[in-house]
């Protein structure tokens, strides 16, 4: 009788081990998602906030680009670049209706 | 089995087993003590002091920012996209960590060669030994920032600031105003800057975030964030064009004549719409602190009433017909004076008249066909038209520093002669913007339209807000308003204002010479005047009202020599613009 209590005591002993290897087999792999999950997500955060900074610096681009276009069509720096040009401005402007074709060539 | 024998030994007395052990339970006693002591410092740091090492803890580990709202920009109307009058542009800010700099010579030497500073000035920051944030130049251009990219050394640095630029230099600049300082902080100075400063500011967020070891923000936590609210845009009712040429015609204008200033105000009459506000001299408002006088910053416009002179009168005409105490070819005889109340009041120059009509009295500017309107009317309800036409209070256009005008003068209603005066300008003070508005009444029918300078708002959402036209109220009617198109263009054709018709089309206008009052004392400036003009066209459907003001003009002695060829000049310029055909024919030159 001792040695079949002996038996069984060791046969739930062995349960218990591979039980145990089981649960820490499990939480080393899960482990190891979580790891891998954490680390593509930041990984992935910090593409999103370079994706951020470039939108951020393009809007900025555009931005200039727009204050640049503005300052070129500003009038008083047309009329400016056309005194150095020698250029004049017409003194009398006629408007001529064109009620007939006019020839192209 | 075997027997398991004591332990003890034969030889050994309990005295000395006891002894042997004290070792044990004393180091068991240093050792609890030193438990104990280490669990009451875990007591006291995590429970005593929870709050204040969980501040250090979170002052550490978060950052926050504060974002600041996007300034709102204002645009002029333009051909495709509107024209941006007001912006908010990046500039670069250069500044050295004298604390990271290895070659202090170096420095010197590159930054004081590309930035254009002088040396000794970068030294004396360069002593600042433990700083880590000296700056050399704000606002650098764009080859600047290249070529300080360019150094190698350790400790210059560059960052970003935004200014607020205006792209069109002088162009509108009383209309737009600046930004400044006012006391330590930036806001609108003068102008649409500081009549919409709540509206363009916009109002700023926060955002508190978990920063790594090297305190960077670390993306994948969560954010706290209130985003700011960045500020609205506006579209003023002006184009860039029309502001353009009108500035420059007004610009030529006081060259010409040599006066110390000219103001003209464009207004669609039927809609309020300010087309144009010129005021010259003008200032850029990117370079307003080198401006030395700050009254250059006022808008003439709306900020400096005056007394008109003979533009009134077309008003006292119209308050006569409408008050069915005339028509415009009622009669009178003029004397050349009227005495009232010990005061003797004359028509320019002396001349006398006699037999004259209403629509020669507007004609010939004749002071005393304006009081004999007065007279009919009765001073009540002359002063209650007066005011109708708007006269006295502020119009509410969109811009700051808006003055009602003055008419004291009419409060006594048994003062004749304060009347008197009045009905042909003198003794009240208006606003240029309160005598366009008053025009306006006569060219759209009759109604008081409330001048607007914002076309429209665009919210920081996308989203657009439209600003509507406003009548105020009808103050003449239709009937009136048409005889007095025809009365004002028999001035143009027949009287002081012929240098104001523009060939082709039917112009209605009225000059006006008046005096400029004395400050700080009675009577009038010799030798001084305001010459005026206010009309508009075509008369049979009016789509301009322009007034042309210019101060002291020289070598002139009324404004049918100065303001009223400067009107000619600015309504041709509106009318073949806006592309209206001519109605009149036009003898071809040779």
């Amino acid at each position: 009788m001792f040695m079949s209590n002996q038996k069984n005591i060791q046969s739930v002993a062995a349960f218990y081990n591979k039980l145990s290897v089981g649960i820490a087999g499990v939480v080393v792999i899960m482990g190891m998602c979580y790891l891998y999950t954490t680390n593509r997500v930041a990984v992935q955060g910090y593409s999103i906030r370079e994706a951020e900074q470039e939108i951020a610096s393009l809007k900025q681009d555009n931005k200039q680009l727009r204050i640049q276009e503005a300052e070129l069509k500003s009038l008083y720096r047309i009329e400016e670049a056309g005194k150095r040009l020698n250029m004049f401005e017409p003194t009398e402007v006629s408007y001529i209706e064109d009620t007939h074709p006019i020839a192209l060539r | 089995m075997k027997k398991i024998r004591s332990l003890k030994g034969k030889n050994q007395k309990p005295f000395e087993t006891a002894g042997n052990h004290w070792r044990i339970h004393a180091l068991v006693f240093f050792v609890v003590a030193g438990a104990c002591v280490i669990l009451i410092r875990l007591y006291v740091l995590q429970v005593v002091a929870f709050q204040k090492y969980g501040d250090i803890a979170e002052n550490q580990h978060m950052l926050s920012e504060e974002i600041s709202p996007d300034r709102g920009e204002i645009y002029l109307k333009d051909t495709s996209n509107p024209y941006p009058l007001a912006v908010n542009r990046q500039l670069f800010l250069a500044y050295v960590a004298p604390k990271e700099v290895g070659d202090a010579d170096a420095v010197i030497r590159d930054l004081s060669d590309i930035l254009q500073v002088d040396r000794g000035m970068i030294a004396e920051k360069m002593n600042h030994k433990e700083s880590m944030f000296e700056v050399i130049k704000k606002k650098l251009s764009d080859e600047e920032v290249e070529r300080v990219k360019g150094l190698t050394h350790k400790g210059i640095h560059l960052i970003p600031e935004t200014y607020r630029y205006y792209p069109g230099g002088e162009l509108a600049s009383q209309v737009v105003g600046f930004m400044g300082f006012d006391k330590d902080k930036v806001v609108g100075r003068y102008g649409m800057e500081a009549y919409w400063e709540s509206e363009l500011r916009g109002s700023f967020g926060s955002v508190v975030q978990e920063k790594d070891a090297g305190g960077r923000w670390i993306p994948i936590v969560d954010r706290d964030v209130t985003p700011a609210e960045n500020g609205d845009s506006l579209v003023l009712t002006m184009s860039r064009e029309v502001q353009y040429e009108v500035e420059k015609r007004l610009k030529d204008a006081v060259s010409e004549f040599q006066a110390e200033s000219g103001t003209v105000v464009v207004m669609d009459p039927n809609t309020g719409r300010i087309l144009s506000m010129a005021s010259y001299p003008q200032f850029n408002p990117n370079e307003y602190s080198k401006v030395e006088d700050i009254g250059l910053f006022m808008n003439p416009a709306v900020s400096q009433p005056y007394e008109s002179g003979s533009v009134m009168k077309a008003i006292t005409e119209a308050i006569g017909l409408e008050d069915g105490k005339i028509l415009p070819d009622s009669t009178y005889v003029d004397t050349g004076s009227v005495t009232e109340g010990g005061f003797t009041i004359h028509n320019s120059e002396d001349k006398v008249y006699g037999l004259q009509t209403m629509t020669n009295a507007l004609e010939e500017s004749i002071n005393t066909g304006m009081i004999h309107i007065e007279k009919l009317v009765g001073n009540k309800k002359f002063l209650d038209y007066f005011k109708r036409f708007g006269f006295g209070e502020k119009t509410g256009i969109e811009l700051p520093a808006e003055l009602g005008g003055n008419i004291r003068n009419l409060s006594d209603l048994r003062n004749n002669v304060q009347f008197y005066t009045a009905s042909f300008g003198q003794g009240v003070t208006v606003t240029p913007i309160q005598l366009v508005s008053a025009y306006s009444v006569l060219a759209n029918g009759g109604k008081l339209m409330k001048p607007r300078i914002v076309e429209k708002i665009i919210h920081a959402d996308g989203s657009e807000e439209e600003v509507l036209p406003q009548e105020v109220r009808r103050v003449v009617s239709e009937d009136t308003a048409k005889k007095m198109g025809v009365m004002l263009r028999s001035v143009v054709t027949n009287g002081h204002g012929k240098k104001a018709d523009v060939p082709g089309y039917v112009v209605g206008g009225k000059t006006g010479t008046a005096q400029v009052a004395k400050t700080g004392s009675l009577g009038y400036e010799e030798g001084m005047n305001i010459g005026s003009f206010v009309g508009y066209a075509p008369i049979n459907d009016p789509k301009f009202v322009v007034l042309v003001k210019m101060v002291n003009p020289k070598g002139v002695q009324w404004a049918e020599s100065s303001a009223a060829p400067t009107f000619q000049k600015v309504m041709k310029f509106l009318l073949e613009n806006a592309k209206i055909q001519p109605t009149e024919s036009v003898e071809a030159k040779h």
